[in-house]
C-alpha cells in the first residue's frame, strides 16, 4: 500500500467523546449573559480532530503551495505567467506578500513548496523543491497531468503535513499561488457539483469582461474535452487540477490523518476539499471553512461541501490570507473555552 | 471644546494608492484596505504603525421598577463583578490583543463600589420603566462621564477602543433609542402598511440627544453615546458591538453626521434591532459567528481585524519593491505600478 492509500485507511471519524466532553464544558462555563454561537461549535470541532477536550493553542503552520498552469497561456488572469515566479520569490526574499503579513498576524510558521513553477527556482532561498514538472499541461486540451503526476503531488502533501505533525503541529491554513489556478478551480468545482462554466467561474484576480468570457469558455472546453470523473478524486485532479493543489489536498489529508485541523481559505482551497472529500470522505470534518471569498460560486460551493464560512471581509486573494483571520478567531474561541472559569468555579467572585 | 475634525482625505488618499500597490490583485483584502485607509484617514499618517487599544464597557440597568425585574439588579452585578475581574470572555479575547478592560458602572441598581476594578460613576441606580427613564440631568451627567473616560483613555494613547455594555433588559432601551431615531423611516413605513404608528412624542435625537436618551434611553447608551463622540473629537477609532452599543453608534452618527468615519461594526447578530442600525448607519459586520448577547466580546474581535488591516500595511512589500509584475487587465491596470514605493 502506497502513502496515500495508508493515508486514506488511516483517517477516521472525529472523536465524538472529545466532542461531548467540551460540548458539556462550554455548557458550564460562565459566559456572562449570552453564548458565543459557532465559535462553541469551533472548538468543539477541535476537540473532534485531535481527541482532546483538553486543548491548548495550536502550533500552526500556513502551507503556500505555488505551480503554473498550461491554461495561463491563454491570458485568463490580470497578471503575467511569471507573476507566480514574482510572488514565490516575494514569500521568501522580500517576505513581503500577503501571506507573510497575515501568517505574521496570526502566529503562523510558513512553508513555501515549488510544486511545478514553470521556471529555475533554485536560487530562492527556502523554498521547498517539490516540482514535478514545469507546469501543467493546457487541460482545455487534454489532462493537466497524468495520474501518477496527481498522486505524486498529494503525496507530497501528505510528506509535508506528516512531518510537521510529528513536530507538533495541529493546525494548518492552506495557500496557493498559480497564475490562472481560478480556472482550474472552477473546472474542479464544476464537475464534483455538475454546475455548468458560467455558474463557477469568476473574476480571479479581478479581470475585465473580456478576460471572464474567455475564462468561461476554456473552463467549459475543460469540462467537456477531459469529462473528469466526479467519483474518483485523483481522475478530476490529474484531468483539470494543478500540482499545487494536489499538494494541498495532500495537507488536508496527512492532517486528517494525524488527528490536525486544516483551515480552508478561499475558492482554490475549496475546491482542493472536493477531492480530499473524493477520496476520503471523513477528511471533510478535519476542515475548517474560513472566510467568504467574492469568488462568485464560493458560498455554494461551501455549502455543497456541508461547510460555512465565518468571516466576510471580501477577500479575493488566497494565499490563506481568510484562513489567518479565522486561525485568529479560533485561537479567541480556544482562549475562552480554556480561561474562562465554570460557574461553579466563580462562585466566590459573585455578589 | 475640541471640534471633530474630517477625516484627512489626501492622507487617506495617499494611503490608498499605496494599499493599491501592495503585491496583491487590486482590491483583493477588501474591506481590511477600508480599515488601513479609514485608520490612516483619522490618524493623519499613511502609515500608521502602532494601535494601542482599549475595551470600555459601560454598565446600567434597564426599566427596574418594572414587572419583568426579577432579579434585582443581581444579574448584571454578578457580571461586572466577573468582568472587572477578568473572567469574562471579553477578558479573554482582550488579553489576547493586549488591550486593557474599563468597566465603568453609571446606571446599576445595585451599589457596585463594594467590586474591585469598576469605575463607579453613577448617574442612576436603573431607569424608571416608562418615558421619562431618567431625568435629562441624569442623562447629561452619564453622557459626561462617557466624555471624560473617552478622553482619559485619548490621554493615555489609547487610538482604538472597543465598546461593550452589561446591563439588564438593555434590549429594551436599546430598540426605544433606535425606534425614535428611526422614528420618521418607521413612521412612513407603517402607513405603506395602512396603519400609523404613534411615535411623534418622541423627541428628535438629532437637535436633543440628551432629550431623549433622558425619555427613552438607558445610563449605559447615554455613556457610549457620550464615550463615541468624545473618541472621535479626540481623533480615536472606535468599535461598536450589537444592538446597545449600535444604538449609541447610530446615535452619535445621528448628532454628528461625521462620526460614522470614526465607527467600525464588528460582529453580525441575528437581533433585528442591530439589523436596523447597521443599515441605517450603511456599514456591515464582518464577523458571522451567530454570538447572542455579548459585554464587548464582538468588539474586541473588530479591534483585532484594525490590527491585521495594520499588519497588510505594513508587513507587505510594494510591486516595486517586491520585484513582482503589476496588473496587465482589469482595474488594477495603470493603478498598479512599479514606481509607487
Amino acid at each position: 500500500m502506497g502513502l496515500l492509500d495508508e493515508t486514506i485507511a488511516a483517517i477516521g471519524p472525529l472523536d465524538q467523546g472529545a466532542m461531548d466532553r467540551a460540548r458539556e464544558r462550554w455548557q458550564k462555563l460562565y459566559l456572562g449573559m449570552g453564548r458565543l454561537g459557532s465559535m462553541e461549535d469551533m472548538v468543539v470541532q477541535y476537540a473532534g480532530v485531535t481527541g482532546s477536550e483538553e486543548v491548548e493553542l495550536p502550533k500552526r503552520c500556513m502551507v503556500i503551495a505555488s505551480a503554473d498552469h498550461g491554461v495561463a497561456r491563454h491570458n485568463i488572469s490580470a497578471y503575467p505567467v511569471s507573476t507566480t515566479v514574482g510572488m514565490t520569490r516575494n514569500y521568501l526574499v522580500s517576505k513581503g506578500a500577503g501571506a507573510n503579513a497575515m501568517a505574521a498576524y496570526c502566529n503562523a510558521d510558513m512553508v513555501v513548496v515549488d510544486m511545478g513553477i514553470a521556471h529555475d527556482m533554485s536560487d530562492v532561498p527556502g523554498l521547498l523543491d517539490r516540482k514535478i514538472a514545469w507546469g501543467t499541461d493546457d487541460f482545455s486540451e487534454g489532462p493537466a497531468m497524468s495520474r501518477e503526476d496527481a498522486i505524486r503531488a498529494v503525496e507530497t502533501g501528505i510528506e509535508i503535513a506528516e512531518e510537521k505533525a510529528r513536530a507538533g503541529y495541529r493546525a494548518f491554513l492552506v495557500g496557493e499561488m498559480g497564475i490562472s489556478n481560478t480556472a482550474s478551480a472552477a473546472c474542479i468545482i464544476g464537475a464534483f457539483n455538475h454546475w455548468s462554466a458560467l455558474e463557477v467561474t469568476g473574476r480571479g484576480t479581478n479581470i475585465s469582461d473580456e478576460r471572464l468570457r474567455r475564462k468561461i469558455e476554456l473552463v467549459q472546453q475543460a469540462l467537456d474535452v477531459n469529462q473528469p470523473n466526479p467519483d474518483d478524486g485523483l481522475d478530476v485532479l490529474a484531468k483539470v487540477g494543478g500540482f499545487e493543489f494536489g499538494c494541498l489536498v495532500g495537507v488536508m489529508l496527512g492532517a486528517a490523518a494525524n488527528h490536525a485541523i486544516t483551515v480552508i481559505d478561499g475558492f482554490n482551497t475549496t475546491a482542493c476539499a472536493f477531492i480530499a472529500r473524493a477520496l476520503a470522505p471523513e477528511s471533510v470534518h478535519y476542515l475548517m471553512a474560513s472566510h467568504r471569498s467574492r469568488e462568485q460560486a464560493h458560498k455554494k460551493s461551501l455549502a455543497a461541501l456541508g461547510l460555512s464560512e465565518y468571516v466576510d471581509l471580501g477577500f479575493r486573494l488566497g494565499e490563506a490570507s481568510g484562513a489567518a483571520i479565522q486561525m485568529k478567531m479560533l485561537d479567541t474561541a480556544l482562549l475562552v473555552y480554556m480561561d474562562c472559569a465554570t460557574e461553579e468555579e466563580i462562585e466566590g467572585a459573585k455578589a | 471644546m475640541k471640534q471633530i475634525e474630517a477625516l484627512h482625505k489626501d492622507i487617506m488618499d495617499a494611503c490608498r494608492l499605496y494599499v493599491d500597490n501592495l503585491t496583491k490583485p487590486l482590491g483583493s483584502l477588501g474591506r481590511m484596505e477600508d480599515m488601513a485607509v479609514r485608520l490612516a484617514g483619522i490618524f493623519g499618517e499613511v502609515k500608521p504603525s502602532s494601535l494601542p487599544k482599549a475595551v470600555v464597557i459601560f454598565c446600567g440597568d434597564t426599566a427596574v421598577d418594572g414587572e419583568k425585574n426579577e432579579t434585582k439588579g443581581f444579574k448584571s452585578y454578578n457580571e461586572a463583578a466577573l468582568v472587572a475581574q477578568g473572567y469574562g470572555p471579553v477578558n479573554a479575547a482582550a488579553r489576547q490583543i493586549g488591550a486593557a478592560v474599563y468597566v465603568i458602572d453609571v446606571g446599576l441598581e445595585k451599589e457596585s463600589a463594594g467590586i474591585p476594578g469598576v469605575l463607579v460613576q453613577k448617574a442612576v441606580r436603573g431607569t424608571h420603566c416608562g418615558s421619562p427613564a431618567m431625568t435629562p440631568e441624569a442623562a447629561a451627567r452619564a453622557i459626561q462621564v462617557g466624555m471624560s473616560v473617552a478622553t482619559t483613555l485619548a490621554g493615555q494613547g489609547v487610538r482604538a477602543a472597543g465598546l461593550g455594555n452589561i446591563g439588564e433588559r438593555s434590549m429594551l432601551s436599546a430598540l426605544a433609542v433606535t425606534a425614535a431615531i428611526l422614528k420618521d423611516d418607521l413612521t412612513a413605513a407603517s402607513e405603506k402598511q395602512g396603519l400609523r404608528l404613534h411615535l411623534a412624542s418622541l423627541g428628535d435625537f438629532a437637535t436633543d440627544p440628551c432629550g431623549v436618551l433622558a425619555q427613552v434611553g438607558s445610563a449605559e447608551i447615554a455613556a457610549l453615546f457620550g464615550f463615541i463622540v468624545q473618541a472621535a473629537r479626540e481623533g480615536m477609532a472606535v468599535v461598536f458591538d450589537n444592538a446597545v452599543t449600535g444604538a449609541a453608534a447610530l446615535g452619535a452618527v445621528t448628532a454628528y453626521p461625521e462620526i460614522r468615519d470614526y465607527l467600525f461594526p464588528s460582529a453580525v447578530y441575528d437581533e433585528p434591532v442591530h439589523q436596523m442600525q447597521l443599515s441605517k448607519l450603511g456599514m456591515e459586520g464582518y464577523l458571522h459567528y451567530h454570538f447572542t448577547e455579548g459585554e464587548g466580546f464582538g468588539s474586541v474581535l473588530g479591534l483585532s481585524l484594525l490590527d491585521a488591516s495594520l499588519c497588510m500595511l505594513n508587513l507587505m512589500a510594494t510591486f516595486g519593491s517586491g520585484g513582482v509584475d503589476v496588473a496587465e487587465d482589469g482595474p488594477g491596470k495603470g493603478r498598479q505600478r512599479e514606481d509607487v514605493k
